[in-house]
């Protein structure tokens, strides 16, 4: 115990004195600090009245503890809990050191590394305090439950692990579990959200604060207590921290008494850890693949020349996802029905600028970014223009599915015309096509600079500042005219003119690798 | 043929290459050797066309960006660059197609045989060891049938058989009048076929030796190499 104490304070008072070595770092913490002291001491809270129902906190505290639960354990399923480095793989492991401290070591710092991650959670104070009379004390709670939220699905996905790694039926079987659980619950949601004398999201935000979904494993618990401070009542606390503490230590005692020898179960993740950390280092994109590839027909088949990169892209594509759609785009599409669906009164304009807002986020990746960091496409006897416009064709595919299957459902739900829904089409188009080329230019232009801050509060900025003109010219014509068809399709061709003209500028992006420091 | 003339390349005031020139004739063999830093790979990388430079590189007569001199030009990297998710086979394929070669199937075949490939030809690119991946790309860059063939560290991470292997190709891409560049830190895997040696220390050609010559003071190679870099150390 004493070489784990040891080797705990050791990395902590390092961890302190490299901090106090970097001045920059140390200057950008205080920056944090003080604009958070600064959110916190000139928070104004609304009058009562204007207040929102306290049930909507509840609601959002619920999906947030939920969400991450969910998430961190399926993650878990395919690679185990990532609570060592390799390092501690490396000495901890082999070191004639009992397995139960060394499981103890791994789970205190996991803790605290959970707490850490939370904090962007303090930020979020000054609405708090103003929407819903939150207090400094009981954001502390919310930080605190979204700490041992993330710890404990770390865990529980461990145990999981260790228990269903032998096996993949056991792992699938797993798998189904948690599903139903999440459909069980969305069975729960779903009558409220539609049948209940109010309907809507306000019956959907009290079904989710009530008793029923404070059952739900860990998420509920945790929120249950959270509600519990918040309100003042001792015993509610009490009972979903113990049955919280009980479920952890049950899944400690599975761990150590059913599967002792736990470290294999942990290795993979730590190697998968070990693998992100090194490509995020030298400047790689860290594709996530599935565990278990479907190799499915091989051979390329079609294309020649700098062409034959659109159908590699596409076999990558089949083979490393079942749609032509990422996770990501398929939660921001299930997102965006939700919102126009609850919000239809409204027209289709918030559902424009909120998928707008959301495609920023979702147009970042890409295959073509890949093809930048490996020497082929440099290589290729091809003018680079032509190069750069076949690396990006599966990009601009997958944008042109994805404006369709947002606006078909969306334009129905909002009984759009069909010439409408094709102007909404061109209008997702005409950013797609225009956050491609703002995201070509980044690459050409910083694509040297490695600090991921930097990087990507530059790249919002740039984006952001592309698409307010496109933005502007729609709504001008929109309140000119009065014509939704006629703003969408001006709008596509303005920024269908501007991604042209920045493709043209970055044509020869391609006759060197400079910026991706092959 | 590869000209290199008057070569700088300069990482702001670091300069990782300095008025480097040197020639690789048709059919000659022709070696890097330095320390770690000594600016091997930005050379390689430059004559590759990867990186910006001042000076002036030619491909068999043609200047190494143009795309006369990429059609000739084969470069394996230091690292091994496979795609995740294609198949060793696939690769060859797209190597095939983006080049499009003709008739290039056999070619294939008789690579993968040769770096014992053949039986993980349906095996991902993700599923290689880096020794196989390192054969992956031997393999894709030999399929073009280059000209101007560059290598970067070609035997980290090779096993014995490959490493043997790949001796023996590069003796038949000399006799098939290729012009050969390596890379290497590892001297004893060069002794053999090496007609021309130029040792690099910090940024530039510290000396360069052709086989056959008998230096003045009876030097072997390894000997120069070491008399060379650890004064340049000591200094």
């Amino acid at each position: 115990m004493r070489a784990i104490c040891y080797l705990s304070a050791m990395r902590l008072k390092n961890n302190l004195l490299d901090w106090l070595r970097r001045p920059a770092r140390l200057v950008a913490l205080l920056l944090f600090a003080a604009l958070l002291l600064f959110s916190m001491l000139f928070a104004r809270s609304s009058p009562l009245g204007l207040r929102r129902p306290r049930s909507e906190l509840g609601a959002m505290i619920f999906l947030l503890y939920a969400l991450v639960f969910v998430a961190n354990i399926w993650q878990g399923l395919q690679t185990g809990a990532s609570f060592y480095s390799m390092a501690d793989v490396h000495f901890l492991f082999p070191a004639p050191l009992s397995p139960r401290r060394v499981l103890l070591y791994g789970l205190l710092r996991q803790a605290g590394s959970s707490l850490l991650i939370g904090f962007f959670l303090l930020y979020q104070y000054s609405w708090l305090h103003s929407l819903y009379g939150v207090w400094p004390d009981w954001l502390a709670a919310i930080l605190i439950g979204y700490g041992l939220c993330i710890f404990c699905a770390q865990l529980t996905a461990m145990a999981l692990y260790s228990l269903t790694s032998k096996s993949e039926r056991a792992r699938l079987a797993a798998k189904a579990a948690l599903l139903f659980l999440c459909a069980l619950a969305a069975l729960c949601l779903l009558p409220a959200l539609f049948y209940g004398q109010a309907g809507g999201l306000a019956a959907a935000a009290e079904r989710l604060d009530g008793l029923l979904f404070s059952f739900f494993p860990v998420a509920g618990w945790l929120k249950g207590a959270v509600s519990g401070y918040m309100s003042g009542s001792f015993w509610q606390q009490a009972g979903f921290l113990l049955l919280f503490a009980a479920y952890v230590a049950a899944l400690c005692l599975l761990i150590t008494r059913l599967q002792p020898d736990f470290y294999e179960d942990v290795l993979l993740a730590a190697e998968n850890s070990r693998s992100a950390i090194t490509a995020k280092k030298e400047g790689r994109i860290q594709e996530s693949l599935p565990r278990h590839i479907r190799l499915g027909k091989t051979g390329i088949s079609r294309g020649t020349g700098a062409g034959v990169f659109y159908y590699k892209q596409r076999l990558e594509d089949r083979r490393s996802r079942f749609f032509m759609l990422d996770t990501l785009s398929v939660f921001f599409l299930v997102f965006n029905w939700g919102m126009t669906l609850f919000q239809r009164e409204n027209g289709p304009i918030p559902l424009l600028i909120f998928s707008t807002y959301l495609q920023l986020f979702s147009t970042g990746g890409g295959r073509w970014a890949r093809e930048l960091l490996l020497p082929y496409v440099y290589l290729l006897p091809e003018p680079a223009a032509v190069k750069l416009f076949h690396i990006c064709r599966e990009s601009l595919l997958r944008a042109a599915v994805e404006a369709v299957i947002l606006h078909l459902p969306a334009g129905l739900i909002l009984g759009l015309s069909p010439a409408q829904m094709l102007g909404c089409i061109a209008f997702r188009m005409g950013f797609a096509l225009l956050f491609l080329a703002g995201n070509i230019l980044i690459e050409r232009v910083l694509g040297g600079i490695h600090n991921r801050t930097v990087l990507m509060m530059l790249y919002f900025l740039i984006l952001l500042l592309f698409c307010i003109p496109g933005v502007l010219l729609a709504v001008l014509l929109y309140a000119a005219f009065e014509n939704l068809v006629l703003s969408l399709a001006v709008s596509f061709l303005f920024n269908a003119a501007v991604s042209a003209l920045i493709a043209f500028l970055c044509r020869d992006m391609l006759s060197y690798a400079e910026l991706n420091q092959l | 043929m590869l000209e290199v003339s008057h070569v700088t390349k300069l990482y702001g005031r670091l300069a990782a290459n300095r008025d480097v020139s040197f020639s690789v004739e048709d059919g000659q063999i022709a070696v890097l050797m330095g320390p770690n830093g000594a600016g091997k790979s930005t050379i390689i990388k430059c004559i590759a066309g990867l990186l910006r430079f001042s000076g002036e590189i030619r491909v068999g007569g043609f200047p190494n960006k143009s795309l006369q001199a990429k059609r000739q030009l084969g470069y394996l990297p230091e690292l091994p660059a496979v795609y995740d998710m294609l198949t060793v086979g696939e690769h060859l394929e797209f190597i095939a197609r983006a080049y499009r070669l003709q008739e290039w199937e056999g070619r294939a075949k008789a690579l993968l045989a040769r770096f014992e490939l053949e039986d993980k030809r349906n095996r991902l690119g993700r599923e290689l060891s880096k020794g196989m991946q390192q054969k992956l790309s031997i393999c894709c860059m030999l399929l073009i049938s280059p000209r101007v063939a560059i290598f970067d560290e070609p035997m980290v991470g090779l096993d014995p058989h490959a490493i043997r292997q790949l001796k023996e190709v590069f003796l038949e891409l000399r006799r098939e009048g290729c012009s050969v560049l390596i890379s290497t830190h590892m001297i004893d895997s060069v002794e053999d076929y090496w007609d021309v040696a130029h040792i690099m220390m910090n940024g530039a050609f510290a000396a360069t030796r052709r086989a056959g010559e008998t230096a003045e003071d009876g030097q072997t190679l390894e000997e120069l190499f070491f008399s060379i870099t650890e004064k340049e150390g000591r200094a």
